[in-house]
């Protein structure tokens, strides 16, 4: 009796499956019968003639539609019966996840302290070059442009799509001053640091009465606006061809060469370029983690509150007597700044820099970063950073996949369609970014006072409500 | 408390012709406001007088221009005509008015005393400097943020002083420690009395919506305000919790010298706590007066249940 309940309530699922299947093949069949069915070439007699590709649009028909109908008969029964189990599990995993959070970040700051004699051990000294430099400095730049941007997007609420104009000001500080005045990668780190801070007060000034996303089209315009003008401005920027042979950082005066001044040669050491480059990485590992204790140590005081009370409702901060303006501004400089200190030493360390490296598509990978690894929160955009950037260099590292699809393929090209992806199923899955918590800046129980009222214990902070829409 | 400002004779005179007589030391004088946008006359020749400790009302219809008059003595817009005075410390201060008006500038000071033009002045400078608070008709707390940080963010100003504008504070000195604990137990003073204690440490946007009212109103208190404008504190409350929060409001003018003024649709509200109301309707002043005087007062009775003109002229209608 319940078996044939269970075999009729199966065979409507199936049936039911099936229409969905047949919906979606209809669908995307009118979606790809123009864009995939049909192609138009340039035949020998240079005229435009059109070729059908029915073979192609038969197999990704296919292919949706026996996604579909698996989908409708397996993956949403199953999403579906374990929304309705008990909360047991997520008990246990919320019991887990606490341990994974008090452990990760020692555990991760561990881990980039060791990094570069680990991967010297592992892959010797050829291997350990590329594995340094082009995953852990490569990354910790983004995770610190990461970090100064979370503090003008992530806290204060002004979506920023110019971001990157910061980090080009600090480049070509260093990288002029040092040209032309010979001086050192230390004295210009903060030089560079205040004039992209400069900058950020005289481009935030007209723009910081808009809100929302009339000032992310302006800041994006400024973003242009830098990069052409680099471009342009040929006698001093030199253009497209950009500026090179950039003076090299050196270990407190003494040169990464092959000199006998040199710091192989004064330690009595085998001349080998991987000294530069550990150094350069503990040197951006140290900027990042100085961007993170400024940015944790503002947010608990009045200006960090502020931010963070403008990101939520700027007119009842103005009701209460703060001037929005002046908090905007200081959000402005404060991040653009932090882009300044990894611009420098972005030109330094690549000794070669031209606007090519400062494009919106850098703008848009740092807003990226910051939206994935959830507004406000530190470790989530240092999670983000390491997924989107590691990701795209380990893409690399895919030789392999030559013997799948040809010699041709390069799996580089398609980083943005990965890109797109990874962002699609960040907004479905968990729409607030990775990780959504908010630290309270405060918490009444660290200070115990005359109160009668006993303390009740903090609730639910993992799930707060969802962020109002902000229209101007 | 009584109403301060002679307002029998008020009310008894045309509205809108001359502006009120000065009082023995009112806390706020708006003479002649108007408000246009465009060609739509939101405020018309509005003056009134808000008594240094009172609870003063502004009722009036749907439309009738009432948080346009808030949002004008709160700065967030600028009166196209009109003058808005407030002043506290030592009363003296208000011979300066003319002076003040004819100079340009925002203040004048005398003694302890100082004197604003509230219009002349930008809507963060009416709450930082003339210490005026405002509360919103529809709620803007800082839903993300726990009820401890939304009242902390109301000190800002003496904490941004304390921390040397960020730069002694990020050092860690002990100064700014000291001052951040004095702010958290003023925010723990207000907890207490809103009874919001237990519930500090979680997000403003889960409280209750009665919880709500209160914390915002203890976020306007926690800027010392000496004027705290309210718009609409009653709406949405059950009538227990719109008792509670008319001994609220006591307890906020008798012991922390705060007058205050408010936007309020509740009859039962007004009649109860205030002691002076306005009545306004269609941006111009029907009534000024008592409690007592303006339930009796047939203009206010007819602006509110929609009688003819003639009506009124004629005396047409019986009060009940």
């Amino acid at each position: 009796m319940a078996q044939e309940a269970s075999l009729s309530a199966s065979r409507v699922d199936i049936v039911r499956a099936l229409r969905e299947a047949a919906i979606t093949a209809l669908i995307s069949f009118g979606m790809f019968l123009p864009l995939i069915g049909f192609n138009t070439v340039q035949n020998i007699h240079n005229e435009l003639v059109l070729e059908t590709r029915w073979p192609l649009l038969a197999a990704l028909v296919g292919i949706i539609t026996v996604g579909r109908f698996l989908h409708a008969l397996l993956i949403a029964p199953w999403l579906a019966r374990r929304a309705m189990r008990p909360r047991q599990q997520h008990g246990a995993s919320a019991v887990w996840r606490a341990r994974l959070g008090r452990w990760l970040i020692p555990f991760t700051l561990g881990f980039a302290v060791v990094y570069p004699p680990l991967a010297l051990s592992v892959v010797g000294v050829q291997g350990a070059v590329k594995w340094i430099d082009n995953f852990g400095v490569q990354i910790l730049i983004y995770v610190m442009l990461g970090w100064g941007l979370n503090i003008v997007v992530g806290l204060a609420g002004l979506l920023d799509l110019g971001y990157v104009a910061f980090y080009a000001v600090g480049a070509y500080s260093y990288a002029l001053l040092a040209k032309t005045f010979g001086l050192s990668f230390w004295l210009l780190l903060p030089l560079a640091g205040c004039l992209a801070a400069f900058w950020g007060i005289l481009l935030g000034f007209p723009v910081l009465r808009l809100r929302g996303d009339y000032l992310a089209i302006v800041t994006l315009a400024f973003g242009e606006i830098i990069r052409l003008v680099l471009i342009n401005w040929v006698p001093v920027t030199n253009g497209y061809a950009g500026i090179s042979s950039i003076p090299r950082p050196t270990f407190f005066g003494i040169p990464f060469n092959a000199s006998d001044e040199g710091f192989a040669a004064r330690l009595g050491l085998e001349f080998s370029p991987i000294y530069r480059t550990i150094f350069l990485y503990y040197v951006i590992l140290a900027l990042a983690l100085v961007t993170a204790a400024i940015t944790l140590r503002l947010r608990r005081l009045p200006i960090g509150r502020a931010w963070e009370a403008l990101r939520e409702d700027e007119i009842a901060c103005r009701s209460l007597g703060i001037n929005t303006t002046n908090t905007k501004l200081t959000a402005f400089a404060m991040g653009a700044m932090f882009a300044g200190f990894a611009g420098s030493f972005f030109a330094a360390r690549q000794g070669f820099i031209s606007p090519e490296s400062f494009t919106f598509m850098e703008s848009a990978v740092i807003v990226a970063i910051v939206v994935l690894g959830g507004m406000g929160s530190l470790l989530g955009v240092a999670i983000a950073a390491v997924i989107m950037i590691g990701g795209t260099e380990i893409m690399r590292e895919l030789d392999f996949l030559k013997l799948v699809f040809g010699n041709d393929f390069d799996p580089t090209q398609y980083r943005m369609l990965l890109f797109g992806f990874a962002m699609v199923l960040i907004m479905v899955w968990k729409p607030r970014g990775l990780i959504a918590t908010r630290e309270p800046s405060a918490l009444l129980s660290d200070y115990p006072g005359a109160s009668t009222v006993p303390l009740r214990p903090r609730t639910n902070l993992a799930e707060p409500p969802l962020v109002r829409e902000h229209h101007p | 408390m009584s109403a301060t400002t002679p307002e029998a004779a008020l009310t008894a005179a045309p509205p809108n012709l001359a502006p009120p007589p000065p009082s023995p030391a009112p806390i706020l004088r708006v003479e002649p406001l108007s408000m246009r946008f465009g060609g739509l006359v939101a405020i018309n020749d509005f003056s009134f007088i808000a008594g240094r400790g009172d609870i003063t009302a502004l009722i009036g219809p749907n439309g009738a221009g009432k948080t346009t008059v808030f949002n004008c003595i709160t700065g967030f817009y600028k009166p196209s005509e009109g003058r808005i005075a407030l002043q506290f410390g030592d009363p003296a201060v208000w011979d300066e008015l003319e002076a003040l008006t004819d100079r340009g500038t925002r203040s004048a000071a005398r003694g302890d005393g100082m004197l604003f033009l509230l219009e002349r002045m930008p809507d963060y400078l009416v709450t930082q400097k003339a210490r005026v608070a405002r509360t919103f008709q529809n709620i803007r707390l800082f839903q993300g943020m726990t009820v401890l940080e939304n009242l902390l963010v109301a000190q800002h100003n003496p904490l941004m002083w304390a921390s040397g504008f960020t730069a002694l504070g990020a050092l860690g000195l002990r100064s700014y420690a000291r001052a951040e604990r004095a702010a958290i137990d003023k925010a723990r003073y207000w907890l207490d009395k809103i009874a919001l204690t237990d519930r500090a440490d979680d997000p403003a946007g889960e409280l209750p919506y009665g919880g709500q009212r209160r914390l915002e109103i203890a976020r306007a208190m926690c800027t010392d305000p000496v004027l705290l404008c309210l718009d609409e504190p009653a709406a949405g409350l059950n009538p227990s919790e719109s008792a509670e929060l008319g001994r609220y409001l006591h307890s906020i003018r008798d012991e922390h010298a705060t007058s205050i003024l408010l936007i309020e649709h509740d009859m039962t509200v007004v009649m109860e706590i205030s002691d002076h109301v306005v009545v306004l309707d269609h941006g111009q002043k029907i009534a000024d007066g008592t409690p007592e005087e303006i339930c009796n007062d047939p203009k206010v009775i007819a602006a509110y249940l929609g009688v003819e003109e003639d009506e009124v002229a004629e005396g047409g209608i019986e009060t009940p």
